[in-house]
């Protein structure tokens, strides 16, 4: 992902045009937001809770359980719905927080340079080294019961390095162009000119950042849901997945229960890695589809 | 060259002192008493559990200031002591991670050159057939997309439970002590496959994506459309894209570790892998401090080690890094 | 690229067709799991809540047997003792004892045992030792144990919980070492068994064929026992399934029902409840909360709560509901079970007794928002705990705050980390948990009671006594009980019907079901596992750790190979 030249972006007509005719943004989208919307109303399409002992256990996709019922009898598909919430709150949340702090400290550390960016990228570079489990465990400890928003700020929290290196090093190519230089020269502050001339610059990059860190944030809540970490209440698809293990669904060759929700996952996570390359393309036309 | 290193070498050690100072916290700042939680376990005779808690104390190295644990704590790391496991009492934790570790190794290293090979190879080739990089695109972001675990849920189902044709749980089989014999060693690669493969599977999406459009971007720079202009044959562009796209691919490697070995530790918790991974999961449940504080040492330095390979390979591949001091670590 | 997958398949090949190397004989090993929590560490008998497997029972031997199905107490070491006045019970130890070095098992190695907690700090009989008058050998095989204070209860218990010592190689260890140290390079017993090797996963144990006991009771089958630490319960399954990976496992093993038919897998009964009772869980109620304190919201929450639905949904029938006194299903302690108290003052499940005792409590719903209020109209909000990640509990717990919000009773069900569970339970922070400490199966319900109502540490409850019960009068009962000697049954019936109508009465402690003593076992290798089904193969079938004196050991002679 290089940077585009601003001339590119500038043509908002172009840019609809393309998002509309470029068939991984659709795809993308699509999967998105029917995920989306899957969440949103499904647990009205589901009489039973994501707790609630629906039927028998062990019991195959039916018209009755659409996606049949886990172990204990409750019920998948009211399960995936509800994990479904969690899955695009965390998402939302932590990619947020750990795009807002990529891009301060990259912006800053590229702009300024010297010390402050010696500085920065070490506290980057320290970020990078300690595992976001570590920091969970702390977390974990101190607060009596671990929630979903917990969980998304602490991923946010440490999931933003990655960006801040690559924010910092495109702040740098663009603080050597004439624009820039010439905002300084005239004694513009700093955020002004951070804000004024850079950011604008990359919104189409900092647009796809978030994309990433959205679907990196999602990714991340089922690894931590998956080794004990999870949300303390409440039902979410890594912890969906950490109770099938747990209760022997491989061995068991329950695989209703299995699949759901890794799918979902897997499709929603990949549907936005589509767009990120869906806008990559409409931004820079050497990509675009042939 | 050596002033590049002195430099690099200062950051790496910089970074491992913050890490390993925040990593000394965990167990210390801990609300729970972990003690308190082994001596509940003197079941029945209250009068012993007096004892037992300032013995232990002294065992662990609590009853001290803080300042000096510190101290202590970066004295006995020299030493390769990091205390005592209370999950698996008595047992050093450095021992338990020692025993641990050519498990991670095993899975991991293989796992990530091999895919980082063919992922940059497959991804080099697809970017210059059109019609079969619009096929194989969507497959790679979807494997991207795949949580670990989902993959290797789904591989000990598929392939342990439902053609049951691998083993799906630990290193080797239960019923052989490890050894150098042909019978051993088959063994293990058996129970290595499927937790390999869904590492390996997983990451090959991500090299090829990131080479195939690194491949599009060079093809379209100034200097390949340069050298078409002046009829240099089309492999020989090729292969100069190719090496100046897998200069950002090694960067991606560094950064990417972070999130590899977790994913690592969340396949070995699937397939009942001796490695850190598991341990460290155990240890987060039963909240075994001194044994996570161990292992979050160990990964740190592995993260480091490896960063470090990164960077020597980098300067190998791309001579200019020597003078781009200002550059990215 | 080619190269390399030439190159792989080759060597697969050639791995294939390598001649078989170093496999244990698997008609003279076997394979256990169950009670091996992580790598082996930890060989020393003084630490019974963390040596492993086998090191209780199997290397380091006890006075007595005890079998829990048929509450009997048979000689082991000892070849007889008993009771020769109020005060003094005297010992005879068996011919021809040896340790597996050679030297002889003496009544010197049976002093030494019981009398260490006199020079060496951090014992834990050291309560025991307490009330002795003096510990003496008369000759080499007889040893009189004067009391002071003589708690017959709590003797028939330490006589098959303490393991014997030698004296020999003891003498020359640090107190530190005693009390602390791992054991494994000294592990020297008398047993079955010694310790051959342990690996990251697993103890090794082969065969003590010198065993003083092969003329006595016969020589155990297998040569070697594997015991594996196999990392998680669905692994455990899917070589239960397979077959010849594992015989016996001690494992909560979610699907046995649907599946044990099919892959032939053993279990005690064949049918519902499959598995024998191994302790009991209790909802333990902080009696010191306000509205807790009170025993009849305490003995509502009793009648509010279906066990059934637990022990259906969770367990799969695999377990049974507890009786109302708590006790385990077995003779010891069944035959101190008072039918009259118990159904005269015992609780079932029953919502509409539950709500006409909170009604009685003086609770209602002021503010209508369906829960109720305290009798002082403050608001009634509970919480119930129990540890992170035990899933079985997890769900357990759920069934309860569901059947308690049922009846107006508005409770939460929380799973905070076992450390902060462990803190909370022992400091008093918390109103409702789930738990089981010492609860098992013992000589004696004795054991249980001590458990219940034991003193409070510096205001901590570090081993029982999680409901903050500060009652002297229960705590003269159980030292009553205590000391009624162990064949006065009449009297000792008499002394804990006192207490367990105290117990119903205030209830600090609901016990709702029985966890089960997991057993599954496969018949490919090895046959003639204990069953319901036969008469002379009742043994208790526990392999866990400290149990190996209340069964296994026998289990190990009387196996067969197929």
């Amino acid at each position: 992902m290089k940077v585009k030249n601003e001339k590119e972006i500038s043509n908002t007509k172009e840019i609809l045009y393309f998002t509309f005719k470029n068939k991984k943004m659709i795809i993308g989208m699509c999967l998105f937001l029917f995920f989306l919307l899957l969440g949103v109303f499904g647990p009205y399409l589901t009489q039973y809770g994501p707790m609630d002992y629906a039927g028998p256990g062990y019991h195959p996709p039916s018209s009755e359980y659409w996606l049949g019922t886990t172990f204990f009898g409750q019920d998948v598909f009211s399960q995936l719905v509800h994990g479904l919430r969690s899955s695009f709150g965390v998402g939302l949340l932590g990619g947020t927080i750990a795009t807002l702090i990529g891009l301060s400290v990259g912006f800053f550390a590229g702009y300024k340079g010297g010390v402050v960016d010696e500085i920065l990228m070490m506290v980057t570079n320290v970020m990078m080294v300690i595992p976001t489990i570590a920091l969970m465990i702390v977390f974990a400890a101190y607060l009596p019961y671990r929630g979903v928003t917990i969980q998304a700020v602490i991923i946010g929290c440490t999931a933003w390095p990655w960006t801040a290196r690559a924010v910092r090093s495109q702040t740098f190519s663009l603080k050597q162009r004439n624009f820039v230089s010439l905002a300084r020269i005239t004694g513009v502050k700093t955020i002004k000119i951070i804000s004024g001339e850079i950011a604008p610059n990359m919104l189409s990059y900092v647009f796809m950042v978030y994309i990433l860190q959205f679907g990196g944030s999602i990714l991340a809540a089922v690894t931590l849901d998956f080794i004990g970490l999870g949300p303390t209440m409440g039902i979410s698809l890594g912890l969906m997945l950490e109770n099938a293990v747990l209760w022997n669904a491989i061995q068991l060759g329950m695989w209703w229960w299995i699949i759901p929700p890794g799918l979902a996952i897997t499709l929603i996570v990949g549907g936005l890695y589509f767009m990120n390359t869906g806008l990559d393309e409409i931004f820079n036309p050497k990509l675009r589809e042939m | 060259m050596g002033k590049y290193f002195r430099r690099k070498i200062i950051i790496y050690l910089i970074t491992f002192f913050v890490a390993v100072t925040i990593d000394w916290l965990i167990p210390r700042f801990m609300p729970g008493d972990p003690i308190n939680a082994l001596v509940g376990r003197l079941s029945n005779y209250p009068q012993a559990t007096q004892v037992a808690y300032s013995n232990l104390q002294r065992a662990f190295g609590l009853n001290i200031p803080l300042w000096d644990q510190y101290l202590n704590f970066w004295k006995s790391l020299f030493q390769g002591d990091l205390g005592i496991s209370i999950t698996i009492f008595p047992k050093p934790v450095f021992e338990i991670i020692a025993e641990a570790l050519p498990y991670d190794l095993l899975l991991m290293v293989p796992a990530i050159l091999a895919s980082y090979f063919f992922g940059n190879k497959f991804g080099a080739f697809a970017a210059k057939k059109k019609k079969l990089d619009n096929w194989v695109l969507p497959i790679w972001y979807m494997l991207t997309a795949t949580p670990y675990l989902w993959l290797a849920i789904l591989l000990a189902w598929a392939f342990g439970v439902v053609l049951n044709i691998f083993p799906i749980a630990g290193a080797y089989s239960f019923s052989l002590t490890p050894s150098f014999s042909f019978d051993f060693v088959f063994d293990l690669l058996k129970h290595w496959v499927l937790p390999f493969l869904s590492l390996f599977i997983v990451q090959l999406g991500g090299w090829a994506i990131g080479m195939r459009n690194m491949i599009i971007y060079e093809l379209d720079a100034d200097y390949s459309k340069y050298l078409e202009t002046m009829g240099v044959p089309e492999k020989l562009i090729r292969k100069y894209a190719y090496k100046n796209a897998s200069l950002p691919q090694i960067t991606g490697l560094a950064v990417q570790l972070g999130i590899i070995i977790t994913g690592a530790i969340t396949t070995e918790i699937v397939f009942s892998y001796p490695g850190l991974g598991h341990i460290l999961n155990k240890a987060i449940l039963q909240e075994d401090f001194f044994l996570i504080q161990g292992c979050f040492l160990f990964i740190i330095i592995m993260v480091l080690v490896a960063n470090f390979i990164i960077d020597i390979v980098y300067v190998l591949r791309d001579p200019r890094v020597r003078h781009s001091i200002g550059g990215e670590m | 690229m080619k190269k390399l997958v030439v190159l792989t398949v080759v060597i697969m090949l050639l791995f294939s067709v390598a001649a078989f190397g170093a496999r244990f004989d698997r008609k003279e090993t076997m394979y256990i799991t169950g009670g091996l929590w992580g790598p082996p560490s930890n060989f020393n008998p003084l630490a019974p809540w963390s040596a492993h497997p086998g090191v209780i029972g199997g290397i380091y031997e006890t006075l007595y047997f005890y079998d829990p199905i048929t509450d009997s107490l048979s000689p082991w070491l000892a070849e007889s003792g008993g009771w020769t006045d109020d005060d003094t019970y005297k010992l005879v130890l068996r011919d021809n004892l040896t340790w597996a070095d050679g030297t002889p098992l003496t009544s010197e190695d049976v002093v030494y045992t019981f009398t260490l907690p006199g020079s060496v700090d951090g014992i834990h009989y050291v309560g025991l030792y307490e009330k002795f008058e003096s510990v003496k050998a008369v000759d080499e095989k007889t040893v009189i144990f004067d009391f002071s204070d003589p708690v017959y209860q709590e003797w028939g218990y330490q006589l098959y919980q303490i393991p014997i010592l030698p004296k020999h190689a003891w003498e020359n260890k640090t107190p530190e070492e005693m009390t602390l140290g791992a054991n494994i390079d000294t592990c020297m017993g008398s047993g079955e068994y010694m310790l051959e090797d342990t690996a990251q996963d697993r103890i090794i144990y082969i065969r003590n064929d010198n065993w003083w006991g092969n003329e006595v009771f016969g020589q155990p089958k297998p040569k070697r026992i594997v015991c594996l630490g196999v990392p998680s319960n669905n692994v455990i399954l899917g070589m239960m399934m397979k077959g010849e990976e594992l015989d016996f496992a001690n494992s909560f093993l979610p699907g046995i029902p649907a599946i044990k038919n099919a892959y032939g897998i053993h279990t005690f009964y064949d049918g519902e409840p499959y598995m024998l009772s191994a302790n009991t869980a209790f909802v333990y109620i902080n009696t010191t909360r306000p509205g807790l304190d009170d025993p009849k919201v305490r003995r509502g929450m009793a009648f509010a709560i279906d066990p059934i639905r637990i022990v259906e949904r969770v367990f799969e029938n695999m377990v049974l509901p507890s009786n109302t006194l708590g006790f385990l299903p077995i003779d010891g302690w069944m035959k101190y079970y008072n039918e009259d108290i118990a159904n005269e003052k015992g609780f079932y499940y029953d919502p509409e007794m539950a709500k006409k005792l909170f009604k009685e409590a003086g609770m209602k719903d002021v503010n209508g928002d369906g829960f109720l209020e305290l009798a002082d109209g403050s608001e009634f909000k509970i919480e119930i705990i129990c540890p992170y990640g035990w899933t079985d509990w997890m769900e357990s717990e759920r069934i309860i705050a569901e059947d308690l919000r049922a009846v107006g009773i508005n409770c939460e069900p929380k799973f905070p980390e076992y450390n902060k569970y462990f803190d909370d339970i022992t400091s008093g922070a918390f109103d409702l948990a789930v738990n089981n400490t010492n609860t098992k199966g013992t000589s004696t319900p004795w054991t249980l009671y001590y458990q219940i109502y034991q003193d409070l540490i510096n205001g901590r409850a570090n081993n029982g006594n999680y409901c903050r019960v500060e009652d002297p009068a229960i705590k003269e009962l159980i030292d009553e009980f205590n000391r009624v000697p162990l064949d006065d049954e009449d009297k000792a019936m008499e002394a804990v019907s006192k207490i367990e109508a105290k117990f119903l009465d205030t209830l600090p402690a609901i016990p709702l079901w029985y966890n089960g003593m997991w057993f599954e076992a496969n018949t490919q290798i090895w046959t003639n596992w204990p069953s319901a089904d036969s008469d002379n193969n009742l043994y208790y079938p526990s392999g866990w750790a400290g149990e190996w004196q209340q069964g296994f050991l026998k289990i190990l002679i009387n196996v067969d190979l197929k």
